[in-house]
C-alpha cells in the first residue's frame, strides 16, 4: 500500500562527488609473489596497471629489500588508461633472498602494489 | 607485411656473414649490409617462458612492418682446457692438458644476447642463449691463471651444442714492472693482457716482491695494462705489446715513471656544516706527475659517519665526484671539484653539498598543455640517479633533483607521441619543456620460436650507440606499434 505524507520538504542541491578509483594491476612480465630469477644477464621485470579514471599522474616507486628505492625506473607507454614501467635489476649475488616491490599510485590514496621473491643463481657476480 | 624483414633482422643481430647465407637459404647474389646507423630492437619476453632476451637490428628506413622471430632457448656445455709448460721449458708444453676453471662469456657483441659463468675445477660449464650465429665465446682462466685469453668469433650456436674450449699454452710474455728509479710500484699493481680487436681482458698477473710478471698470450696485438687491484694506488698505464706466431718468448719489462703517492683527506658537509656519512667519493686522474700522458686512474672511497673520508692518490691533479646515497628523501646534490695533489698529505678541507633544486615547468605539445607526461631526470655524470614526476591535467610537473646538469626524458602514455629528449644545466631555470610532437614509427608482429604471436614482451628501440628511442609491450596479438624519436632513414650508395 502507497502512503503520501504532506508537508514541506527541502531538496539539497545535488554534488556529484568524484570519487577516485585507484589503480589495477592488469599485467606484469613475471607472476606476482612468484620469482624473479637474476641469471648472469640479471632481470628486467615490469608491471602494467590500468587506471579507469584516468588520474592525471600515476608513480611507480620500486624498492628492494636491503637496497631502498631503486632509481633507474622507466616508463613504457600502454595505452591512454594503461601505465607500465619497468626496472633493470643487475646481477648483484647480494640481492637473492630480496624482496622487490613496485608501488603504482594515483596520488589519491589506495596504492596498489606487486611484489616478487629474488633469487640469484649461483655463480652470479657482477 | 614484408617477410624479408625478418631475415635481415636476424641476420643483422647475429653480425652479417657470407658465410651465414646457407644457414639461412639467402640467395647468393643478396647484399649483406652492416650498418652502423642501424636501429636496435631489444625484446624481453615475459619472465614464465623459457625464451630469453634477444636483439635484432633493422635499416633506419626499414622500421613498419618488421617481424621479430624470437629464437629458442639452446644449451651450451663444455669443458675448459689448458696446457701446462713443461717444468723443464716455460716455452713447451707439457703432455697432458689440464683443467682450467675459467670465466666463459658467450655473446653477441652490442646486444642483449650474453650469458656468463664460472667453469666448475673440472672445467665443466654450461650456459642458456638463444639460438643463433655470430656468438663470441671468450674464456678467461681463473685457475690455473698463467693461461692465454681464448677469443673465438662467429660462433655458429643454433642448436644444443657442446663447445669444448682448449686455451692451450700460448706465449709467454714476461718481465719486471718497477718505478724508474727501480723502486716497487704501489702495493696491489699487477699486469694483464687486453685485445686490441675485442677489448676483452685476460687474467691479471700480480706482480711478486721483486716486480716480477708472467702472462701467456695467443698471437695477436693487444695492450698490455699496468693497473692496480681493487684499492690499489697503482694508476693505469697501458703498454702496446704483438704477440707473432714466430715469437716463443717475450720479455717486456715496465716503467712507467716514478708513483710517489700523496694522503689526501677531508669531510663531506651539508650547507648547515652537518657531516655527511656514506657519500661516494670518486677521484679521477686529470694529468699524473712523471707517467705517460695516456695514463688513467679511477678510484673511490666512502664517508664515515663524521663525514669524513681519505685516500691514497698518486701526484697529479684530481677531479673529485662527491655523490650523496640514493635515498627517498635526500635534500642534497652531488658536487666536483679539482685538487692538486703535489706532497705527501693533502687535506681538502671541507667539502659542502648543497640542496636540491626545484624543477618546477609547463610540458606543452604546441599550445596545448600536455598531461600525464613521465618525465624522467637522469644525472648527467655522477651516479647517473634518476628521478620522476608526471605532469598533472593542467601540464606541470614538480620535480626536486640534484643542481647538476640533467638530461630529461619525456615520455607520453601515448604510443602516438615520441620520446623527447634534452639537456638542462640548470634545472631551477626550466619553466617549460616543449614536446618533440615529430618522430619515426615502428610497427611489427613478434612471433615466438613456433611462429605464434608472443603478447606483452617488453620492447626497447635504440639507436646504434645504445641509446634508447622508446619502449613499448607487445598487445594482445604480438603486436607492436610506437613512435620513437626521430630516426632520420638514409639512401644506400648502391654504386649507381
Amino acid at each position: 500500500m502507497l502512503t503520501t505524507t504532506s508537508g514541506c520538504f527541502y531538496f539539497l542541491p545535488l554534488v556529484p562527488v568524484e570519487e577516485n578509483v585507484p589503480p589495477e594491476f592488469v599485467r606484469a612480465s613475471h607472476i606476482p609473489d612468484s620469482e624473479v630469477v637474476l641469471d648472469d644477464r640479471g632481470a628486467v621485470v615490469y608491471v602494467v596497471v590500468s587506471d579507469p579514471d584516468n588520474a592525471p599522474e600515476i608513480s611507480f616507486t620500486w624498492d628492494l629489500t636491503g637496497e631502498g628505492i631503486l632509481s633507474g625506473a622507466q616508463t613504457i607507454p600502454d595505452g591512454a588508461t594503461r601505465r607500465a614501467s619497468q626496472i633493470r635489476l643487475a646481477p648483484e649475488a647480494r640481492y637473492d633472498g630480496a624482496r622487490l616491490t613496485v608501488t603504482a599510485s594515483d596520488g589519491s590514496g589506495s596504492p596498489i602494489t606487486v611484489s616478487w621473491d629474488v633469487v640469484t643463481l649461483e655463480g652470479v657476480e657482477q | 607485411m614484408k617477410r624479408q624483414t625478418l631475415l635481415a633482422a636476424f641476420l643483422g643481430a647475429t653480425a652479417c656473414s657470407e658465410a651465414d647465407k646457407s644457414t639461412f637459404n639467402v640467395p647468393e647474389d643478396a647484399a649483406l649490409v652492416e650498418s652502423p646507423r642501424a636501429i636496435r630492437l631489444d625484446v624481453y619476453p615475459p619472465g614464465n617462458l623459457d625464451l630469453l632476451p634477444q636483439s635484432f637490428t633493422v635499416l633506419p628506413s626499414d622500421l613498419e612492418d618488421v617481424f621479430l622471430a624470437l629464437a629458442s632457448t639452446v644449451v651450451i656445455e663444455g669443458t675448459v682446457t689448458g696446457q701446462l709448460p713443461s717444468p723443464i721449458d716455460i716455452t713447451i708444453p707439457s703432455d697432458d692438458s689440464t683443467s682450467v676453471e675459467a670465466r666463459v662469456t658467450i655473446e653477441v657483441p652490442d646486444t642483449v644476447m650474453r650469458a656468463t659463468t664460472t667453469s666448475a675445477p673440472d672445467g665443466t660449464y654450461s650456459l642458456a642463449l638463444p639460438a643463433g650465429v655470430g656468438y663470441r665465446t671468450v674464456a678467461a682462466a681463473l685457475d690455473p691463471i698463467d693461461l692465454p685469453l681464448f677469443i673465438e668469433e662467429f660462433v655458429p650456436l643454433t642448436e644444443d651444442t657442446i663447445f669444448d674450449i682448449e686455451m692451450g699454452l700460448g706465449i709467454p710474455v714476461s718481465g719486471t714492472a718497477t718505478q724508474t728509479d727501480g723502486e716497487p710500484l704501489p702495493s696491489g699493481a699487477r699486469v694483464h693482457l687486453v685485445d686490441e680487436a675485442t677489448g676483452e681482458a685476460g687474467p691479471a698477473s700480480a706482480l711478486t716482491s721483486a716486480g716480477d710478471y708472467l702472462l701467456r698470450a695467443l698471437p695477436g696485438d693487444y695492450t698490455l695494462v699496468l693497473d692496480g687491484a681493487s684499492g690499489s694506488s697503482m694508476p693505469t698505464v697501458p703498454f702496446p705489446l704483438s704477440v707473432d706466431e714466430e715469437d716463443f718468448f717475450i720479455r717486456q719489462d715496465l716503467t712507467p715513471g716514478t708513483v710517489p703517492l700523496g694522503s689526501v683527506s677531508g669531510s663531506v658537509v651539508d650547507a648547515d656544516g652537518r657531516p655527511v656519512d656514506d657519500a661516494e667519493v670518486r677521484f679521477s686522474a686529470v694529468s699524473l706527475v712523471d707517467l705517460p700522458a695516456e695514463t688513467t686512474a679511477e678510484v673511490s672511497t666512502d664517508t664515515d659517519r663524521n663525514g669524513l673520508f681519505t685516500r691514497q692518490l698518486a701526484r697529479g691533479t684530481w677531479a673529485l665526484e662527491v655523490i650523496p646515497a640514493y635515498e627517498p628523501n635526500a635534500t642534497l646534490s652531488p658536487t666536483t671539484l679539482t685538487i692538486d695533489v703535489a706532497s705527501a698529505s693533502v687535506e681538502t678541507g671541507p667539502v659542502t653539498l648543497g640542496p636540491r633544486a626545484n624543477l618546477d615547468a609547463r610540458v606543452m605539445i604546441g599550445s596545448q598543455a600536455a598531461r600525464n607526461i613521465v618525465v624522467t631526470a637522469e644525472e648527467q655524470g655522477f651516479n647517473g640517479y634518476t628521478y620522476t614526476a608526471t605532469s598533472d591535467k593542467d601540464g606541470w610537473v614538480s620535480l626536486e633533483v640534484p643542481n647538476v646538469p640533467l638530461d630529461l626524458t619525456l615520455q607520453s602514455p601515448d604510443a602516438d607521441q615520441p620520446i623527447t629528449r634534452l639537456e638542462v644545466a640548470s634545472p631551477a631555470d626550466v619553466t617549460r619543456i616543449d614536446l618533440d610532437d615529430e618522430g619515426s614509427l615502428v610497427t611489427g608482429l613478434l612471433l615466438d620460436p613456433e611462429g605464434s604471436p608472443l603478447p606483452y614482451a617488453l620492447v626497447e628501440i635504440r639507436d646504434a650507440e645504445g641509446a634508447l628511442l622508446g619502449t613499448t609491450l607487445t598487445d594482445d596479438n604480438g603486436e607492436l606499434r610506437v613512435t620513437v624519436a626521430l630516426i632520420e632513414a638514409f639512401e644506400l650508395d648502391t654504386g649507381d
